[in-house]
């Protein structure tokens, strides 16, 4: 029985595979580019940071705050027609990339402001005395002191997204939770549900090896 | 001698709990170019809010501040980062950036400036080779010491050619001979750079072993200041006696046994100061307690003397203080 299966169902299942790792490698580029910068401008405007703007640090809080505060799986239902209009259709792992883009991004925004903030004001004084332009802060002195914390917020958030898109491949994103879903939960074929999380198991592990990999290598510059 | 800062009536107020608090308060100061300046005073008196006002960590809430003929208050932008060019600082902690090397951290200040890398690399390896960690350049922060660490921190202070190096309590961080070898380099680099140093301590050792201007500061005013050899030979100086603490007292003079509590400024030139007095006068000396204190460079010493004028003229008192004050300070006498 095993055999016969295989055959039929392996190419499906090499591209369930290829559709998570492209939604999670997709969606992980946006959220981790977005991330930054909002969590970028969440620190930078903060009361008492390196340059406070109330109104702006304000308005950025609270929209990252309603964007944590919606469970994904009604956020991706609520998105459909935002999707439509930029994707042209709701289905399928490119669509997938807008509720997860926009889903994950509010919290790993929180994740970078915290990192930042790992950055002491000491370091901080030390960077306004030496005469730093905000650039040359942000690219020369805060995102480089504060690699680490962000290589180790980057793997949690890479992470979250595998899971993510299982979710949304309940909603017709394709990838292998789908694959397991529509083999393994509807069909009752256990041994495919089995190798659908070995797989995930595997990315999930791959993922965070490598983030405490960079890390640790990273050892001296902390 | 003219002044690198002018402080005129500033004041620095911080809101506390819905009041105001003044950190500073109607501070005047005139700060002499060249000099090793230090600013002593208790926790809280606004040492650290005098420095942040200098390099402009902070501005003040009123008063003026000048460096030179420039006025600093409101000072920003591209006028702000040429400022920072020639008024560096050092702190506690170092605030060595832990991600670059210790070759990064010394070129960083002119590579914002777009120094060319062959200058600034040039230019960091000759101030590194200054502060003696030639070998260290591709270290990390963490993988130095305390003492190690200042040094890379004094290399990045000085790499972009300043005049003034403002230290905010530079040793605390350090134990006693890690201090005087950082202490021996700021004297140092002041000498060979042409530097003002303008430095915060809560120790008396550092003042005595560096500074040759001091300010003390009380609830955000200047109690006193002036230099060091000033100080000393004010008998009224609260920080001159500290300076040269007194030694014991000792048992009370003996009956016809004057005592005399003195300063020599310059033990040096001066060794021979008690016998030529005895000789003078034909009388005995009998040193009771005293201490040397090596003070902006040069050793000073303070003394308790008695001189023995039992069944001596009357007249020979004045004499005496006349020939003591000539080239000592007389800082008080027991009969
Ligand atoms: N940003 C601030 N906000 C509120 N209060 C402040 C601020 N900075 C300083 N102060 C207050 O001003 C006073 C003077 O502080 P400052 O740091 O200048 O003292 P200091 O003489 O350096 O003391 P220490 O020897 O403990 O370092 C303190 O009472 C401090 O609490
Ligand atoms: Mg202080």
């Amino acid at each position: 029985m095993l055999n016969r299966d295989w055959k039929v169902y392996l190419p499906d299942f090499w591209e369930a595979l290829g559709q998570t790792l492209y939604m999670t490698a997709g969606s992980g580029v946006l959220v981790i580019f977005f991330g930054i910068v909002i969590g970028l401008t969440l620190y930078l405007t903060a009361p008492n940071s390196w340059s406070p703007h109330p109104i702006i640090y304000h308005v950025v809080n609270t929209i990252v705050n309603i964007g944590r505060s919606i469970p994904f799986i009604i956020l991706i239902v609520i998105l459909i027609p935002v999707t439509r209009l930029i994707v042209g259709t709701p289905l399928g792992p490119v669509a997938a990339l807008v509720p997860l883009t926009i889903g994950f991004t509010p919290f790993f925004s929180r994740l970078i402001e915290a990192n930042l903030r790992e950055l002491d004001q000491g370091r901080v004084e030390a960077a306004r005395v030496i005469g730093v332009t905000t650039p040359q802060f942000i690219f020369r002195i805060l995102l480089p002191e504060s690699l680490s914390g962000i290589i180790a917020s980057a793997t949690i958030i890479l992470v979250g997204l595998v899971e993510g898109t299982a979710v949304a491949g309940a909603i017709g994103a394709g990838g292998v939770g789908d694959f397991a879903l529509t083999y393994g939960y509807q069909r009752w074929y256990t041994e495919l549900i089995l190798i659908s999380v070995i797989s995930m198991v595997l990315l999930v592990q791959f993922i965070q090896l490598t983030g405490d990999i960079w890390i640790r290598l990273r050892k001296h510059k902390r | 001698m003219s002044n690198v800062f002018r402080l005129d009536d500033v004041s620095k107020s911080f809101a506390r709990q819905g009041e105001t608090f003044h950190a500073l308060d109607g501070l005047s100061l005139s700060i002499p170019s060249g000099s090793f300046f230090g600013i002593v005073g208790t926790s809280g008196a606004g040492k650290s809010t005098l420095l942040r006002l200098l390099n402009l960590l902070e501005q003040p809430t009123s008063g003026t501040i000048w460096f030179g003929d420039q006025r600093l208050n409101g000072l920003k932008g591209a006028a702000l980062r040429d400022y920072l060019t020639k008024v560096a600082t050092i702190f506690q902690h170092f605030n060595l950036f832990h991600g670059k090397t210790v070759l990064e951290n010394v070129t960083l200040p002119l590579a914002v400036r777009g120094v060319s890398k062959q200058v600034r690399v040039r230019k960091a390896q000759e101030l590194l080779e200054l502060v003696g960690l030639k070998d260290k350049e591709r270290a990390y922060p963490s993988q130095l010491s305390g003492g190690q660490k200042q040094r890379v921190g004094i290399a990045r202070a000085l790499v972009a050619d300043a005049s003034v190096l403002l230290c905010d309590e530079p040793t605390s961080a350090l134990d006693s001979e890690t201090t005087t070898l950082i202490l021996d380099l700021l004297l140092k680099v002041k000498q060979q750079l042409n530097l003002t140093i303008i430095l915060i301590t809560h120790s008396w050792s550092v003042v005595r072993y560096a500074a040759d201007s001091v300010t003390l500061l009380q609830h955000g005013k200047v109690v006193e200041n002036g230099s060091v050899r000033a100080l000393l030979q004010d008998a009224d100086s609260y920080l001159g006696r500290q300076l040269l603490p007194a030694p014991d007292l000792g048992a009370r003079p003996g009956d016809g046994w004057v005592r005399y509590d003195l300063i020599l400024p310059d033990v040096r030139t001066q060794s021979t100061f008690f016998s030529e007095v005895a000789k003078r006068l034909d009388v005995t000396a009998s040193i009771v307690s005293g201490g040397i204190e090596r003070l902006s460079g040069i050793d000073a010493a303070r003394f308790k003397v008695d001189f023995d004028l039992h069944d001596r003229d009357p007249a020979i008192r004045d004499s005496l203080s006349a020939i003591l004050r000539e080239k000592s300070i007389v800082l008080g006498k027991v009969a």
